[in-house]
């Protein structure tokens, strides 16, 4: 990886995205909207009971703050779009001529792109587990806080290995754009960051856990509120290293193959 | 009058299906979203109502049936609207509105009803079978009458929802970036995709006396069910009055105020 186009990358997509600060309001907006219509449906769901489906009611509020947290921080749509747009429109070209492989280019920009909502992210975080608000002491406590760290680091790692795929995927699709907007739709609602797994139906849960979908959710969310046995975590960790693995290797044929078939607007 | 914009409506819907056609897996894959997102919502209840009864007086099959006249409404915006609030900022921006201004036709038409979505159909025929399937579930039992309330209501509710949004888009007028400010709106619709009385006192006033979204599908529904009675029946026609009102002076305002970068 060439550090010094990294960090530059990164810099100046960290600069270009604070010159839309207002976008950052919105987000906040957003945030506040969907933790008050989540903690509407979820105090009803715990009224005059203290747990529900293996979540204990004083840990509600840290589920539906950490699960927007994580919706928030994950998904990824600006440097999704434009390398479809790249790829469609033959800008893609540039990347073959420069010395910068599109995978750091792509991960420079995501990361930039994601810089300011983790810094919220955190402080949120850090404010929540101060004495002004009885937060759950599992959540986010010391001795589980480098598994939860690392849960949402490989979590997040791996969505957006998957949105990388979808991007090479764009070299044989004509339009892939709606499998972004799909994958992000199931991440959000269906892997566990919205109600916790063990609320849905037994059948739901079985499909879904033939998927990554509980990677993006269930697990670093449980991690966080130190709801994960020992061999759950371990169990987390082979399954993330198993689709990691699947993932990889199709982004890295999709890659090698597009390129080959690519030819570029003007080329 | 009528029949020729219907006529030009379906012209429109006839160019749009063509247009879109020509993308299959374009549309294919929209087709796609649109379920994931129906089938999230749905399990979304279903895991509720799996650890609960009941809850804020809503039994199962009345949030079927909410979440069916949801995807009614929010599946007729998709069809008829989206297209084209997209695109209101970028003609007013560049200049071509203008070519809305001179044809024999309302340029407000043109400006809501242009373009079609074709994928609203799938929330839209969604809402028709959830809403069918929540009624033969048992627990509701809907007379004629109730059935022209539902229908009458929702569409006071979408017409609200047009009205409302149409009224942010006309900013476009004034502000060069309209945007943040469809964000902004968009949030604040989402509050009204679940029951009011789900949320806290301040909220429901808010959504009931500032930012109409209760009346978009909440109260209609209610009113359908006999949750609501009385002058509820009058509120979402007092809204819609004044809502209607207040975008017919933005747009003669906007329009008049308009000047296009070809003119």
């Amino acid at each position: 990886m060439n550090a010094k186009a990294f960090s530059r990358v990164l810099k100046n997509t960290i600069s270009v995205d604070l010159e839309y600060r207002f976008n950052y309001v919105m987000i906040a907006l957003s945030s506040v909207i969907t933790i008050a219509m989540e903690w509407a449906i979820f105090s009803h769901v715990f009224a005059n009971r203290d747990q529900v489906g293996g979540l204990e009611a004083s840990s509600a509020f840290a589920f539906i703050l950490y699960g927007m947290i994580l919706r928030t921080v994950q998904a990824l749509w600006g440097p999704i779009f434009t390398s479809i747009e790249e790829i469609r429109e033959g800008a893609f070209r540039r990347y073959i001529l420069q010395p910068i492989f599109h995978p750091t280019y792509f991960l420079a920009q995501a990361l930039g792109n994601k810089v300011t909502p983790f810094i919220g992210a955190v402080v949120i975080c850090i404010v929540y587990k101060s004495p002004l608000f009885s937060s759950p002491e599992t959540f986010l406590a010391l001795g589980n806080l480098p598994y939860s760290v690392l849960s949402f680091a490989l979590s997040t790692l791996l969505l957006w290995a998957v949105c990388l795929m979808i991007v090479y995927a764009s070299f044989f699709l004509d339009e892939s754009s709606f499998l972004i907007v799909s994958l992000n739709i199931a991440a959000s609602m269906l892997s566990g960051s919205q109600l916790p797994l063990s609320w849905y139906p037994e059948i739901v849960r079985k499909v879904l856990m033939w998927t990554p979908l509980p990677l993006w959710g269930d697990w670093p969310l449980r991690a966080a509120l130190g709801l994960l046995s020992y061999d759950e975590q371990i169990r987390y960790l082979g399954l993330w290293a198993l689709w990691a693995a699947i993932v990889f290797f199709f982004v890295v044929l999709f890659y090698k193959r597009g390129l080959k078939r690519y030819e570029s607007f003007g080329g | 009058m009528m029949i020729n914009y219907l006529g030009l409506w379906f012209e429109f819907a006839k160019n749009s299906l063509i247009r879109q056609l020509e993308y299959k897996a374009n549309m294919l894959g929209r087709f796609l979203t649109e379920t994931i997102w129906l089938a999230g919502q749905l399990l979304f209840f279903k895991a509720i109502f799996l650890q609960v009864p009941q809850f804020a007086g809503w039994t199962e099959a009345e949030i079927y049936f909410f979440v069916g006249s949801l995807y009614l409404v929010d599946g007729s915006f998709m069809l008829l609207l989206s297209e084209n609030q997209n695109r209101f900022g970028d003609l007013v921006r560049n200049g071509l509105f203008d070519f809305y201004l001179l044809r024999p036709r309302s340029a407000f038409f043109m400006a809501c009803f242009r373009h079609l979505n074709i994928a609203g159909f799938v929330n839209l025929s969604g809402g028709i079978l959830l809403s069918v399937w929540a009624l033969t579930r048992g627990g509701i039992s809907l007379t004629g009458p109730q059935i022209a309330v539902w229908l009458l209501y929702l569409a006071v509710g979408f017409g609200l929802l047009v009205c409302l949004l149409m009224g942010i888009c006309c900013l476009a007028f004034w502000i060069t970036q309209t945007a943040n400010l469809n964000w902004l709106f968009f949030e604040l619709y989402r509050l009204g995709w679940r029951p009011e009385n789900l949320y806290p006192l301040w909220m429901r006033r808010f959504l009931w006396a500032i930012f109409p979204a209760a009346f978009l599908i909440s109260v209609p529904v209610q009113l359908t069910l006999g949750k609501l009675s009385g002058a509820w029946y009058v509120y979402p026609w007092i809204w819609l009055a004044v809502v209607a009102f207040a975008l017919r002076i933005v747009w003669n305002k906007g329009v008049a105020r308009y000047e296009g970068a070809l003119s």
